[in-house]
């Protein structure tokens, strides 16, 4: 017996140890605990990281626990931790996923927050506090704004002949088509005009946006699926027409460029000239390539729906229904975005950012190619529609856009099966997300 | 057995058993619910029955790429890898000098084999800059030398065979010991009635060693259905062009993650754990006649 009561007793013990860590919890140091969680790199973590060592400081009893995944983990991360009730107080999301998460009430509106004046947007460019909105309610703000835009080897084009338009100028889809085709015709082999933008959900946005009526990019009055069969298969009919020139590379050689890191990707490499990418990242190729790199908005469509169709990209806080203490996210978010000092920091790390008075005493300083990308902004952000959010299903349907371009780019669809195919699946998705 | 010897015995198996339970049993159980819902990470499951089972052969034709690329995978990569490792062990089995070194070379590529690193590496040897197009650069076959072996649909998933085949060590390793065990007597009683090396192999050796090639058998091919990383870093997660490189497992978890159809998903893994124990049953009756456990 007295053998038994000991191997008990070890058991149990056992059990406490394996049990003591998962119970550890921060508030052992009495402070308040703000859990935060973006998406991140080491780089931009150091950011982050040094915003909150500022806060901190201004609020000693408040230690803030930090999350920064990946861009691929951290959405995994995120779904999972909101699934099993445990999300991060203050959560950082993209366009993207606005409607996906706002839809579902798993965040908290911050109008009151507003109203309050505990955050405050009142030097903000409204269309950028916009952004933030999901049926007219604010449930995120922004950290910065982007836009998809042309990043240019301006070297390489002149290099072979060719001149660029200027930078307030706009090209539209049928000039672009006919300028890829000069340019390939003068580039050596293996070297490309642009990548294969099967995979640029971004701008499939863009098109879908120029040739819908405005407000209705996404859902139809019917709530079925908006895209029309004519301007889905006229995106991959404009795809197939420059694969089959050749002034865009070929799905594969795409594929396999496309998964390179930056410094060693096609731009970087000069095996393209053009390539597709938002605008925040202009700083990053002009600083990191030799050659002059320019930035030029993506083409417009005069004549059609619209002429613009650029699409605002966000990254936003947003504050978890789970929340242990809301009040205090707020704070953290209204600092975040309105401190001088915290934004100095950031350097524009996300695009363009909301509080216009910041924005002006950044440009002061700034890297001229961060000026380069704010200046795009202003004239996207002053010409394009309005922010709408995508509903939820969006990432389901826009996996299927690219799969139907392989589809196409490979000759297994025309660019009309393919485009029904999408709006099947898509109306499929709408519905499931309405159930 | 003393009563309290038994007792102990059960207290030691709780752990054990608490995690079967809280970790296997009861995430079984909630799958197979999820299965028959309609459920998105963030809000509660909606019954809908077996739709999702459904959706999945009537309108998933990603759910039909997925099964046939990972088809191709396992039952060419299965049979070719369990080859390679069959003749090393009898290879290794001559009493070669530094015989341990080799096996724990030959052993290295199964525990790398999964990883980042490796899927990484595998890019540049098979990437369009890579090794091997280098090689057919130097050997003249230009035609040929600008194909992106990972990237291109045609070919993706062979790189990846032959990543799978590569990882042979494991399976080396238990038939070289399957081999060891051969009772010497056996081998030389055929020796002394005439029987040439190759008889000994085909009429003593092969048909001892039924059972653990069995087990090899089995245990592949669970393990090739289940491959994930090298298909998830090499493709990009997106399953690649055509969905050339769309494992069934990337698929499941393409749908519960990226698209929040956890439901879907679910379903997925259901048909994926009916198929393995479908082919494991076949494996079995198929062998049953062949294999000699005594």
């Amino acid at each position: 017996m007295k053998n038994l009561k000991r191997i008990v007793s070890l058991f149990l013990v056992f059990t406490v140890l394996l049990v003591l860590p998962l119970s550890t919890v921060a508030q052992a140091s009495g402070k308040e605990v703000l859990r935060v969680a973006w998406w991140g790199n080491t780089n931009r973590d150091k950011l982050y990281f040094a915003i909150n060592d500022l806060f901190m400081a201004e609020n000693p009893n408040v230690e803030i626990v930090t999350e920064s995944p990946g861009w691929a983990d951290y959405w995994v991360s995120m779904a999972t931790a909101y699934a099993s009730g445990s999300a991060p107080d203050v959560v950082q999301f993209q366009s993207n996923q606005i409607g996906e998460y706002c839809s579902k009430g798993v965040l908290l509106p911050l109008d009151g927050y507003v109203k309050d004046g505990v955050i405050d947007l009142s030097e903000w460019n409204q269309s950028y506090a916009a952004t933030g909105k999901y049926e007219d309610q604010l449930y995120m703000i922004s950290l910065g704004i982007t836009a998809q835009s042309m990043i240019i080897n301006k070297t390489m084009v002149e290099k072979y002949g060719m001149t660029l338009w200027g930078e307030d100028e706009n090209i539209s889809w049928a000039e672009f088509e006919a300028f890829l085709n000069e340019l390939q015709a003068k580039l050596p082999e293996d070297t490309y005009a642009a990548l294969d933008f099967y995979n640029n959900n971004d701008l499939a946005w863009v098109w879908i946006r120029q040739n819908s009526p405005i407000g209705t990019e996404w859902v139809d009055a019917e709530g079925k699926f908006a895209p029309t069969l004519e301007t889905l298969s006229g995106w991959y009919d404009l795809a197939n027409r420059l694969r089959k020139s050749g002034a865009i590379a070929n799905a594969a050689w795409t594929q396999e460029w496309a998964a390179r890191a930056w410094q060693e990707g096609a731009l970087a490499m000069g095996k393209v000239a053009f390539f597709f990418a938002n605008a925040n990242q202009y700083k990053m190729f002009q600083n990191g390539i030799e050659d002059d790199i320019v930035l030029r908005r993506v083409p417009t469509h005069p004549g059609g729906q619209n002429e613009f169709g650029d699409l605002l990209i966000t990254s936003s806080f947003g504050i978890s229904k789970t929340a242990k203490n809301p009040d205090l996210a707020a704070r953290y978010i209204n600092f975040f975005v309105n401190n001088m000092e915290a934004q100095k920091i950031f350097k524009m790390e996300l695009g363009v950012i909301g509080n216009q008075t910041i924005q002006a005493e950044l440009n002061k300083n700034a890297d001229p190619s961060d000026v380069k990308a704010a200046e795009y902004l202003g004239r996207v952000g002053a010409t394009t529609l309005p922010f709408i959010p995508k509903a939820p299903g969006v990432w389901a349907v826009q996996s299927e856009i690219e799969s139907a371009s392989h589809m196409v780019a490979e000759g297994v669809m025309t660019p009309e099966q393919a485009a029904q195919s999408v709006i099947d699946i898509a109306n499929d998705v709408i519905a499931e997300n309405a159930q | 057995m003393k009563k309290m010897d038994k007792m102990a015995g059960y207290v030691f198996l709780i752990p054990w058993l608490l995690g079967f339970l809280l970790l296997t049993l009861i995430p079984l159980a909630y799958s197979f619910y999820y299965s028959l819902t309609n459920f998105n990470l963030l809000s509660d499951p909606s019954f809908i029955g077996f739709s999702n089972y459904v959706k999945m052969f009537t309108r998933d034709f990603h759910f039909l790429n997925a099964v046939r690329v990972t088809f191709v995978y396992v039952f060419v990569s299965v049979p070719l890898q369990l080859l390679f490792s069959l003749i090393l062990a009898f290879a290794l089995n001559k009493g070669i000098p530094f015989l341990s070194a080799f096996r724990a070379i030959y052993y290295i590529p199964s525990l790398l084999g999964g990883s980042v690193a490796i899927a990484i590496l595998w890019r540049q040897v098979f990437g369009m800059d890579g090794i091997l197009n280098m090689l057919f650069r130097a050997l003249g076959l230009t035609s040929i030398s600008n194909i992106s072996w990972i990237a291109d649909p045609r070919f993706a998933v062979w790189s990846l065979i032959i990543l799978r085949v590569w990882q042979f060590g494991s399976p080396m390793i238990i038939f070289l010991a399957g081999i060891k065990q051969i009772p010497n007597e056996l081998l030389e009683a055929g020796a002394i009635d005439g029987a040439t090396r190759m008889k000994q192999t085909t009429r003593i050796i092969l048909p001892m060693m039924t059972p653990i090639i069995l087990f090899n058998v089995i245990m592949q091919i669970v393990s090739a259905f289940k491959v994930f990383t090298e298909a998830y870093i090499i493709s990009g997660g997106n399953g690649g062009v055509l969905d050339s490189l769309l494992f069934y497992t990337l698929h499941i978890y393409n749908e519960g993650f990226s698209k929040m159809r956890m439901g879907y998903a679910s379903a997925l893994s259901w048909i994926l754990l009916l198929i393995i124990a479908l082919i494991t049953l076949l494996s079995f009756k198929a062998f049953s006649k062949h294999v000699q456990y005594h």
